[in-house]
């Protein structure tokens, strides 16, 4: 097979996997949310500039599309089995070589250059058109950065797909050897941390966005191809398999649960999580993560509005991170794994929302610890009343949009306008209540009922399951 | 409704099932009776699956009605589904549990009361004690089939709907679980077999139809074509004709 027409296919396969997944519209409309929410940050770049140390804002951008490259790769690598789970024994044209005559080295080659030109597209260009609209608007964003910003985040993206291929490939021959480059990694980034180079010292693409010149992006672009380069020439598509074995732990589990409504299935969530990759620790890392958003945006907003509570609104905010907490629960299974068994989607939904009423302990504890910190160690009762009532009512929201599939769902523009349009108003009254006193946001409370009925209502509109197959 | 209803473990009556413009079953009827070995034969995309989807309540018809062992399967699926086994098409088992810890998990939701005892009988007759430790993730296709088929007769039920179920299994497995069906009939429960695979229906089927493009072609019985003197592939060829897929 010619190198064009596996290319072409490819492109026309990832088209199809997001259509299927999302629908055309809801698939298309994503770039466009995306060309919104950029303009939209466009538009607080001075209020982020006001607060922030300069840099801080375009080393933001860098290191997320560094981050969403990152998750490209993977996803691409991890593909085959989202998309089992997704759509049962599913083949991508990437195991070809298996059935046709094309090298692995081929299709590796293939499938990152795909990767790179179709996630440009669908993730790059509409931020960098979003920047383009409020540059239109905003003084500090000259409209001649656009270009720059385009060819930066760019490089800063592929770099993060090259990067993930390139740590695959590790893996693929060596597990020890990975865990030692991040190991480098992490005491390279701490050392880097605590001294005094500047990101832009580091960090290529944005030393090109900092300072454009031939140099940093053509050292960028040697990075890349080095990193992919390697994945292509050392390709290895047979991963150490595991050979570990488990006990059954499940009755056991199932034990310590059976105050729930259904132990074993509430058991099982635990097991998926603490056996998949990253064990348990994945949650409280990707927890990590948000509460740093947190901190951020508490930064900036006492900034603008000195009389806000930061525990309380640390709660609230809290209160809305934690409710992904469902969507790694819904990662390990669908529905489709219990269709065949006397069990409806609203059970399910039940234990999925037990469990995570387990796991809300995690930011619980977080807050214990915070609320006093941030002074008025009294405040912890209307900072759990609002946190509660948030996490519930957001996990309620999430449950009515998307049922058991919202790391599906969520990617569908409309899905997820529904999603912002249900809870940031909420959010928003609750931090101007607390604004007079702190004490009103415990009315948060009033949105624990709301997110049970959500949940209720969420589970029997899901149950009327009907799968387009035959 | 026919007076000797109770007779039938399913009966399908004008079932139908519309996906948009696609109609995936065309208003058909069939029923079969307790202790019957019934094998639903047509090609691929014939509407197979989407019969069994409809008989186990997890697809909603279009019209018509389906009963299976006297329960409306359209309104009450989870009543339907709990008294009967059923190995889907496509399905495998959790990714993250081991093979004893997903029979077990089905044992609790089926209610299975002696289901140690149930796991060490199926382990052994299917000889996969190996897969008892191992992640279902990590098991081949013919061992994931091998789970699938014991969770769908752990609690033994009267009725068990089966899709393709001795696909990736090897020879001496397949025989072992074609001997197993046929016993299990003889002992007065039946089983609803759909498959692509004519020799299977041939050699264990009691009762059989033909399905093509969602239209029942033909039911009947194995012997009764050996009396026409005909064999049931070139039957099925003949039936199926220029529109087969």
């Amino acid at each position: 097979m010619a190198f064009g027409a596996l290319f072409t296919a490819m492109l026309k396969e990832e088209w199809r996997m997001h259509s299927t997944m999302f629908g055309d519209r809801g698939f298309f409309l994503f770039p466009v949310v995306l060309t919104v929410f950029a303009a939209l940050a466009s538009l607080a770049v001075p209020v982020f500039l006001a607060v922030m140390p300069p840099g801080s804002v375009s080393a933001a951008a860098h290191i997320f599309y560094l981050i969403a490259g990152v998750s490209v790769g993977s996803f691409g690598l991890l593909g085959r089995e989202v998309m089992n789970r997704r759509f049962g024994q599913a083949s991508l044209l990437a195991y070809s070589s298996r059935s046709l005559p094309i090298s692995e080295r081929t299709i590796i080659g293939v499938f990152i250059l795909k990767d790179c030109l179709y996630y440009f597209v669908f993730w790059v260009v509409p931020a960098v058109v979003g920047v383009v609209i409020g540059s239109l608007f905003v003084a500090e964003i000259p409209f001649s950065a656009a270009p720059i910003l385009l060819v930066s985040l760019g490089l800063s993206f592929f770099l993060g797909i090259a990067g993930a291929f390139f740590l695959s490939t590790v893996y693929a021959w060596s597990p020890r050897a990975l865990a030692a480059i991040l190991g480098f990694l992490v005491i390279a980034g701490a050392l880097f941390a605590v001294s005094d180079i500047p990101l832009t010292g580091a960090f290529l693409p944005l030393a090109f966005y900092a300072a454009p010149a031939l140099l940093p992006a053509v050292l960028s672009l040697l990075l890349i191809f080095l990193l992919a380069g390697f994945s292509i020439v050392f390709v290895n598509i047979d991963f150490p398999e595991s050979s570990r074995r488990y006990a059954a732990h499940l009755p056991a589990l199932a034990r310590t649960f059976a105050m729930t409504s259904a132990p074993y299935f509430v058991a099982k969530d635990f097991i998926d999580l603490r056996r998949s990759d990253g064990g348990m620790g994945k949650i409280v890392f990707s927890f990590l993560f948000p509460v740093g958003i947190i901190w951020l945006l508490l930064t900036i907003l006492q900034y603008f509005i000195p009389g806000l509570p930061p525990g309380i609104i640390f709660a609230i905010l809290l209160g809305i991170f934690t409710s992904t907490f469902y969507n790694w629960l819904t990662e390990y299974d669908l529905f489709t794994s219990y269709a065949f068994l006397p069990v409806t989607v609203a059970q399910v939904i039940r234990a999925k929302i037990e469990s995570y009423l387990i796991l809300n302990l995690i930011p619980v504890l977080f807050l214990l610890v915070a609320i006093p910190f941030f002074g008025d160690a009294l405040l912890l009762i209307p900072a759990l009343a609002a946190f509660a009532g948030l996490s519930l009512y957001a996990v309620g929201v999430t449950v009515y949009l998307c049922g058991l599939t919202p790391n599906v769902m969520l990617y569908d523009a409309r899905t997820f306008l529904l999603y912002l349009a249900a809870i940031a108003p909420f959010v928003l009254v609750l931090i101007f209540l607390s604004i007079p006193s702190p004490w009103y946001a415990a009315a948060g409370i009033l949105l624990v009922p709301a997110g049970l009925v959500l949940i209720q209502k969420g589970g029997d509109r899901h149950t009327s399951f009907d799968e387009r197959s035959f | 409704m026919d007076a000797n209803i109770s007779e039938y473990v399913i009966e399908a009556r004008n079932l139908r099932k519309e996906y948009g413009e696609v109609i995936a079953v065309a208003g058909i009827d069939f029923t079969i009776r307790k202790g019957e070995l019934y094998g639903l034969l047509g090609p691929n995309g014939s509407g197979k699956t989407t019969i069994i989807r409809l008989l186990t309540g997890q697809v909603q018809p279009t019209a018509g009605s389906v009963r299976v062992m006297g329960i409306d399967a359209a309104a009450d699926p989870v009543e339907a589904r709990t008294g009967i086994g059923i190995i889907p098409e496509q399905e495998t088992p959790p990714s993250f549990l081991t093979g004893e810890e997903y029979l077990r998990f089905v044992g609790d939701i089926r209610h299975v009361e002696d289901i140690e005892a149930q796991c060490d009988w199926w382990f052994s007759y299917l000889d996969f004690d190996d897969a008892r430790t191992r992640l279902c993730k990590d098991l081949s296709r013919g061992t994931r089939q091998k789970l699938m088929f014991a969770q769908a007769f752990l609690h033994r039920p009267p009725l068990a709907l089966i899709d393709e179920p001795l696909i990736n299994l090897d020879p001496v497995m397949q025989r072992k679980v074609k001997d197993f069906l046929m016993d299990y009939v003889t002992a007065g429960n039946t089983i609803f077999l759909s498959t692509h695979i004519l020799a299977i229906a041939e050699e264990i089927c009691t009762g059989i139809a033909i399905l093509n493009r969602g239209e029942l072609l033909f039911t009947g019985s194995p012997a009764e074509l050996r009396e026409r003197h005909e064999d049931l592939e070139g039957f099925f060829l003949n039936l199926i004709g220029g529109h087969g897929e």
